[in-house]
């Protein structure tokens, strides 16, 4: 029987994540992986032979710069080139776009609303008052509300500065935020539909809400953790398994075992103490720590007899919201599209594209999500990477890759059978050539994922990207369970990872270093 | 001579009660919640006087004769869980206010047959519900209890005191958080859950009847503008519930003589009490001086001054159209503009030449609360319109026959049938003027899918779109509870982030209807802005005020 101190389930980016800290604090760690690669939904594939395209995750907005460092992913080959910006084109012709630098921005908003660029300049500010006050949250443990009420105190002490140095007021204001509709959020800034509808399109991909629900405002901050540059993306050179592959270098390079085709099949737990694993193969493997980096219902629902789980925790489990609300599409391309809604050599071509008009938009589209059908005009997120990563196919040719948003997991009638596929796929082309006349003649090959696949191949309950809706009553003390924050869990040495826990979805390993920092602090170790 | 403390200067600011009134605080609006407020005041031992804009008293509690010997309330049609205080210390029932019947009974049917019947008794409400799920008969007791209890949680929540609205950030928070200590550990999680989830995911993880579900998920939406899906459901239905929980004796109550027989008797017992209550008198503006109200200017010119204003007036027409923004500071306005305020609700009276058959229900059910709301998926469907300003094709209902149990509502043998329906839009793509005759058409269509007979059955009617209820009741929005009812608009949060509910920005205002804590025909803004207003009078003058 081997022995380890820590075991990590699942070699997903945050299971890697976790595993490269608490390898780094000197721990013997072993990460098993179920399937014959790591990275979890971070992996290419090929669309057609020569084109890489991205399986899961296309680009990488949110990840912490700091994790990039403290694992030195960059000496293990990941290398993140960082978008020029984004922009929403319109049927008439016209764009908005999003770029590194403020001034630029105001400019193009100032095309369509002297008003609304001004105001541009408030909302930003106001965006960056909530980051403020969030953050200390994503680098303290997370109090627990229930019992705030006794212990204001007990609040980290970089959030009651901050709160201070904000001024009265700043408290409700960001309560208001909390509980607003994206919808009424952009409403008190802007009175262009199609720039509400630009800033809202990146925020809800993967979100079981529409613009319209409230509590969505807090989205348009989610997308905006990671601290790059005004929350603009960038995509890691090579596709996004490289970012898999370095992480997994890095635990290596920092002492720990990372093994592939090791199913774990199950956890054992001695008078409520989780103290090993069991293997596919029937190996037992004790460990001082067990994490996990499935999603929550996974967890508790394959690794444990669910029958020897408590009632209340397992009525939690099972009324944890995942539904999946992306599908994903990738389209090889015989050349590059154009786009004439853009002006010649736009360097935003490189970045990310959306179509959505309004909110309204938006909304029907959740609408139909909500009642099991596709909808007829589902919001996009597109890009093509091959414009600055010409390594991911042949000269010349281009892929797309493209998030297709309010795709339901089950339909109401039928199933997502091929004809159903090609369907969607079909009416996703048409919303391109709206925009660009010539993609159609240019494509190759496309393959898609739509919910049910993305839970078939990465493991993913309902689809759901997020491990989990991230709405209010799923997210900070509230998620994954309430009364079970900082990633602890109902059993002593078990502890999660993914994005079922705080903060939550989207390729930011917060998730990951966050549980690394418990699992140290819980193993007597100084935090990463 | 009354000191009052200005929270803005926090300097005393002294106000001299005019030559013309010897009055200690006048009402601006004579709604139910104006009453009630009036009443307790003078009750306290203050000269009150009421100022409303209409020919009548009592606001949204209003009835009229639609057709000759036939009437009914033309807005509100229940009182939903008075609050025991009022009925008992303004001796309501002295004042001639009958229930012609409390404790209402909720009957659901779906259409094809089947109903839920829900009981002011839990345990005999159990047992109708075995027909339709042997589990959730069973799980009926406890969910019922347990939202009671958050109930009451909510409702200390939700009751501001002026020391929060007066509190530090951080001590609001405290102070706001403390207030669920009276539950246990699991229990404040939960509540906190509670708060931020759906009526439906909640009502999901407990029951399987669609039918059940659906009646359920009624009563957290009636009045809101969101679906059963929105995160602001769950908050609802406990609000909701709150009046029900603390007040279970009458529950759902209808008035005898339709809903203006409340504002008669509120009217008479604040008259009792020494309350000048004058009608047709519009208040056009609200007299502020050094910082504080002091007074109020009606259309004529006149002026009543008063130490003490209280406006029943929504949040947006007492501040942006009776104070002015001049002022308030830019950021109070702008927050008040952004108030939403646009109503979903709207009322229809059908006058029927006999009881109309719904499938499903016999005719003893009809003296039941009656809802429309097979689904919880149904209810979210008849939503999905108003957002794009347009209206549902399959609204849900509640309707109630009066006249069964009020005979004195007909003189011949009409049957009244009074329903509040959603989802009207407040507007409508192409204008309510032009739309209007579809929308009646559409309700009355939408009817007849439960009550096949009902189109035959009809002798005349009455619709009121939530813009008619903004004009006959003066209400911005037409929206009942004077802001909608969503967690960015509650609590600390209403009317305006920081304007605290009864701890108002000007000096010696305050506000007394539902747009300061919460709607309903409770009563319960209009007491606690008495409270309120005595708790400031007590501290700012040490005597001659008695508690109520």
């Amino acid at each position: 029987m081997a022995r380890h101190d820590v075991i990590i389930v699942g070699a997903g980016h945050n299971g890697l994540i976790t595993a490269a800290y608490l390898a780094r604090a000197g721990l013997d760690v072993l990460v098993c992986e179920r399937a014959s690669t790591v990275g979890g939904s971070l992996v290419n594939k090929e669309i057609c032979p020569g084109f890489t395209g991205a399986s899961g995750a296309h680009d990488l907005a949110l990840m912490a710069p700091h994790i990039i460092a403290d694992l030195n992913l960059r000496a293990f080959g990941f290398d993140l080139i960082t978008m020029p910006g984004r922009a929403t084109l319109m049927r008439d012709g016209g764009y908005i776009g999003s770029y590194p630098s403020r001034r630029q921005t105001f400019l193009d908003i100032e095309r369509y609303s002297h008003r609304d660029a001004e105001r541009y300049i408030e909302y930003e500010h106001h965006l960056v008052r909530q980051k403020d006050l969030f953050r200390p949250f994503l680098t303290n443990p997370l109090p627990d509300l229930a019992m705030v009420g006794e212990h204001v105190d007990e609040l980290p002490e970089a959030f009651t500065k901050t709160l201070k140095e904000l001024g009265e007021g700043a408290l409700l204001e960001a309560l208001r935020f909390w509980f607003q509709s994206c919808k009424d959020f952009l409403d008190r800034y802007f009175e262009t539909d199609a720039l509400k509808a630009h800033m809202a399109g990146p925020s809800f991909v993967g979100a079981a809400n529409g613009p319209f629900s409230p509590g969505t405002a807090y989205l348009l901050l989610h997308s905006k953790l990671g601290s790059h540059v005004h929350g603009l993306q960038g995509i890691v050179r090579g596709g996004m398994q490289k970012l898999g592959e370095a992480l997994e270098q890095s635990v290596r390079a920092f002492g720990g075992e990372v093994v592939c085709e090791a199913e774990v099949s199950g956890v054992n737990l001695t008078k409520g103490t989780v103290v090993s694993v069991t293997l596919a193969d029937g190996s037992v493997h004790e460990a001082k720590a067990v994490v996990s980096n499935l999603d929550l219902k996974r967890t508790f629902l394959t690794l444990f007899d669910w029958k020897s789980l408590s009632d209340p925790i397992l009525a939690q489990v099972g009324h944890f919201r995942m539904q999946g609300s992306i599908a994903k599409m990738n389209i090889a391309l015989d050349g590059l599209p154009e786009f004439p809604g853009l002006p010649d050599g736009c360097p935003l071509l490189a970045g990310k594209l959306h179509f959505t008009a309004s909110l309204s938009e938006m909304e029907r589209a959740f609408d139909c999500w909500k009642d099991g059908r596709v909808p007829e005009c589902p919001p996009l997120d597109v890009t093509v990477p091959s414009l600055s990563d010409p390594s991911l196919c042949p000269p010349g040719k281009h892929i797309m890759s493209i998030n297709i948003q309010y795709v339901p997991n089950h339909l109401i009638a039928g199933h997502w059978d091929a004809e159903k596929r090609e369907v969607l796929a079909a009416r996703v082309l048409n919303l391109l050539a709206e925009h660009s006349p010539n993609v159609k003649d240019l494509t190759l090959g496309w393959s898609l994922d739509v919910p049910p696949d993305l839970e078939d191949k990465f493991a993913l309950t309902g689809g759901d990207i997020h491990h989990g809706d991230m709405s209010l009553d799923q997210l900070l003390f509230n998620r994954p369970l309430p009364g079970y924050t900082n990633h602890r869990t109902p059993f002593k040495n078990f502890y999660m990872c993914g994005a079922s826990t705080h903060p939550g979805g989207g390729v930011m390993g917060m998730p990951g270093a966050l549980a690394a920092r418990s699992v140290l602090s819980d193993l007597g170790h100084a935090g990463p | 001579m009354i000191n009052l403390l200005s929270r803005k200067s926090k300097t005393p600011v002294s106000v001299t009660p005019q030559s013309n009134g010897v009055c200690d605080a006048v009402i601006v609006g004579g709604g139910h919640n104006g009453l009630v407020c009036a009443a307790m005041l003078a009750k306290a031992g203050l000269k009150v006087t009421v100022l409303e804009a209409q020919e009548r008293l009592g606001g949204a509690a209003a009835s009229d004769e639609i057709k000759q010997g036939v009437r009914v309330s033309t807005c509100a049609h229940l009182v939903y869980a008075l609050d025991e205080k009022i009925v008992k210390g303004l001796r309501l029932h002295k004042h001639g206010l009958q229930f012609a019947k409390a404790r209402l009974s909720t009957v659901a049917p779906d259409g094809e047959g089947a109903v839920a019947h829900l009981h002011a008794d839990i345990w005999k409400t159990q047992a109708g519900l075995r027909v339709l799920s042997e589990s959730d008969a069973a799980a009926f007791p406890k969910f019922r209890e347990k939202m009671q209890t958050y109930a009451l949680a909510l409702k200390a929540l939700l009751t501001n005191s002026p020391s929060v609205a007066q509190q530090s950030d951080l001590g609001a928070l405290e102070q706001f958080l403390s207030k669920i200590q009276i539950l246990n550990e699991d229990g404040r999680r939960e509540l906190l859950r509670l708060l931020v989830s759906s009526s439906g995911d909640i009502l999901d993880e407990t029951f399987e009847n669609e039918l059940l579900k659906g009646a359920l998920a009624f009563d957290s939406i009636l009045g809101l503008n969101s679906g059963p899906r929105s995160m602001n459901s769950m908050a609802h239905y406990l609000y909701r519930l709150s009046g029900e929980a603390s007040c279970d004796r009458d529950g759902m109550a209808i008035v005898t003589g339709g809903m203006s027989s409340l504002a008669d008797a509120l009217s008479d017992a604040a008259r009792a009490h020494g309350v000048k209550m004058r009608t047709g008198a519009k208040v056009m503006r609200i007299i502020i001086q050094k910082g504080a109200a002091c007074g109020v200017e009606l259309e004529d010119g006149e002026r009543v001054m008063a130490p003490l204003v209280i406006s029943n007036a929504d949040p947006k027409t007492t501040y942006l159209k009776l104070v002015g923004v001049e002022y308030l500071d830019t950021g109070f306005s702008a927050q008040l503009r952004a108030l939403r305020c646009e109503g979903v609700t709207a009322k229809m009276n059908l006058i029927l030449n006999g009881l109309p058959t719904f499938r499903g229900l016999t005719q003893e059910d009809l003296s039941s609360r009656i809802v429309i709301c097979p689904s919880i998926d149904f209810a979210e469907r008849a939503f999905n319109p108003v957002k794009y300003g347009s209206f549902s094709h399959d609204p849900v209902f509640e309707i109630i026959f009066p006249n069964l149990h009020d005979t004195s509502l007909t003189s011949g043998s009409e049957q009244i049938l009074s329903a509040n329906v959603q989802y009207v839009p407040y507007k409508v793509e192409g204008g309510w003027p032009a739309r209007r005759e579809e929308l009646v058409e559409q309700l009355v269509m939408a009817l007849g899918y439960f009550a096949p007979d009902i189109k035959d059955r009809i002798v005349s009617g009455h619709v009121l779109t939530p813009l008619e209820i903004e004009k006959e009741y003066g209400c911005t929005g037409g929206h009942w509870h004077h802001g909608d009812f969503a967690l960015d608009q509650i609590g600390i949060l209403r009317p305006a982030p920081g304007m605290g509910a009864y701890g108002a920005p000007v000096a010696g205002l305050h506000m007394c209807g539902a747009g300061a804590s919460g709607g309903g025909i409770t009563g319960r803004p209009g007491l606690l802005a008495a409270e309120h207003a005595l708790a400031d009078l007590r501290t700012s003058r040490k005597s001659g005020v008695r508690a109520i």
